[in-house]
């Protein structure tokens, strides 16, 4: 067996029955299995996916860090590959993902798509590449592979330790980050690695997430002193982009009223606030916190 | 859905390279790498489109296949593989490979392929700024 595909699922029922039909219509990757590591779920989550010939294992610890690291547990593959449990993945996103660590590679990030926008929230998280490998692996300070999407080499997975099941947010920022930090090279960027997710559909599901995002980011901070700091200089640019992103949207809205700038515009200037606000107030609500403990 | 073309089908047809099809509840779906657009096939469709996915089918090999899965109208499956000739969906290749195993199990309809309207967007800016101390 040379790869496992691992799952991590929490009340999926909705979705993860289209993931593992993704899964099972796989071309080119040869044999695998594929590993549901059930969270806890109070649904047909764990049902389904047996039915779809899943190997269901369970972690009682709540977060995605704590399910992936049950399932590397389980795993016999040489190679480890993620997905999320609302993603749907293309038909050869398994060959895709993998060649480049067969090739010798530690680590590959794959292309996640949003289903086509409906709503101003899908349409935000669409526009900025929330989730988008493409601008995840060549970002700095910490370049990741995203979690919902990745392949990672076993014995690699296990050396760094696992997965950190302390974060609930940027755990593949942190896991991607050890991995870099210990074998070196890059994060092999796959672009025909094709899957597709549903971004947050509404403002208060995009909130949380932001929220959650920024706590996530705080905890790097806590994590990697040596390599990230806050400082005045820091301070000082965020609050002239806080302040230029907290005005956009009453500026683009009176541009929009009297035609100089288009709805569409105005309606990202909204969100992006929305998101940049959210963000650091979940940053700052978990520096406030960790501090305090 | 695509107007019927006039497209001149070729003898084999595979699918070009640049295409990722992906499984989905009632067909599947094809994202063009290139135009970034969506084309969204019904199950027939996608049966059809599976017996070149990877590999050259002569056009006539095509048909009989669709025959055999219940098709009794020629001219349907012609008008698709024409729309996907026309879309570059697919282009001609050499001689034609021996059809792959395809399973279809469903009721046969008229191979049907919708284009969303738009193309996948542009990335306009990204939240994930780098000109944001360690970055939203």
């Amino acid at each position: 067996m040379r790869i496992s595909v691992v799952i991590p699922a929490l009340n999926a029922a909705a979705t993860i029955g289209e993931t593992l039909k993704g899964l099972q219509s796989q071309v080119g990757a040869g044999d695998f299995e594929i590993i549901v590591a059930d969270n806890g779920s109070s649904d047909d989550t764990a049902k389904i996916a047996r039915e779809c010939g899943a190997w269901v294992v369970h972690e009682p610890v709540r977060g995605p860090a704590a399910a992936r690291n049950r399932g590397l547990h389980h795993a016999r593959g040489e190679i480890i590959a993620h997905l999320d449990a609302d993603t749907v993945p293309s038909r050869r996103w398994l060959s895709e993902i993998c060649e480049p660590i067969l090739a010798g590679a530690v680590i590959s990030a794959g292309h996640s798509i949003c289903y086509p926008p409906k709503t101003p929230a899908e349409r935000y998280a669409q526009a900025v590449g929330l989730n988008d490998a493409e601008l995840a692996v060549y970002r700095t300070p910490f370049p990741f592979a995203p979690s919902l999407n990745l392949a990672v080499r076993r014995d690699a997975a296990i050396a760094v330790g696992g997965w950190n099941a302390d974060l609930i947010t940027g755990e593949d920022v942190d896991f991607s980050h050890r991995i870099l930090q210990k074998y070196g090279g890059s994060i092999a960027y796959c672009k025909r690695a094709i899957i597709y997710h549903h971004a947050r559909s509404d403002a208060a599901a995009l909130r949380r997430q932001a929220r959650s995002y920024g706590a996530g980011v705080a905890d790097l901070y806590r994590l990697y002193p040596g390599e990230v700091e806050w400082n005045a200089r820091k301070a000082l640019h965020l609050s002239g982009v806080l302040l230029g992103r907290a005005a956009a949207p009453l500026a683009a809205s009176i541009g929009s009223a009297i035609g100089v700038v288009d709805a569409a515009r105005a309606e990202f200037a909204a969100y992006h606030w929305l998101w940049t606000s959210n963000f650091w107030l979940g940053f700052a609500g978990r520096a406030i916190s960790r501090r305090k403990a | 859905m695509i107007s019927r073309s006039a497209a001149v089908l070729p003898k084999t047809v595979t699918l070009r390279p640049t295409l990722v099809a992906t499984v989905v509840e009632d067909g599947a779906v094809l994202l063009d790498l290139d135009s970034k657009y969506f084309y969204a096939l019904n199950e027939s469709a996608w049966a059809v489109v599976q017996l070149f996915e990877t590999t050259a089918a002569s056009v006539d090999a095509v048909l009989a296949q669709c025959a055999r899965w219940g098709s009794k109208d020629d001219a349907a499956v012609r008008a698709f593989l024409e729309q996907l000739t026309e879309q570059q969906i697919v282009e001609e290749c050499g001689a034609g490979d021996p059809l792959p195993q395809v399973p279809f199990n469903g009721e046969w309809c008229s191979p049907v392929m919708r284009r969303q309207a738009e193309p996948l967007q542009n990335i306009v800016t990204s939240a994930f700024d780098p000109s944001i101390p360690l970055a939203e």
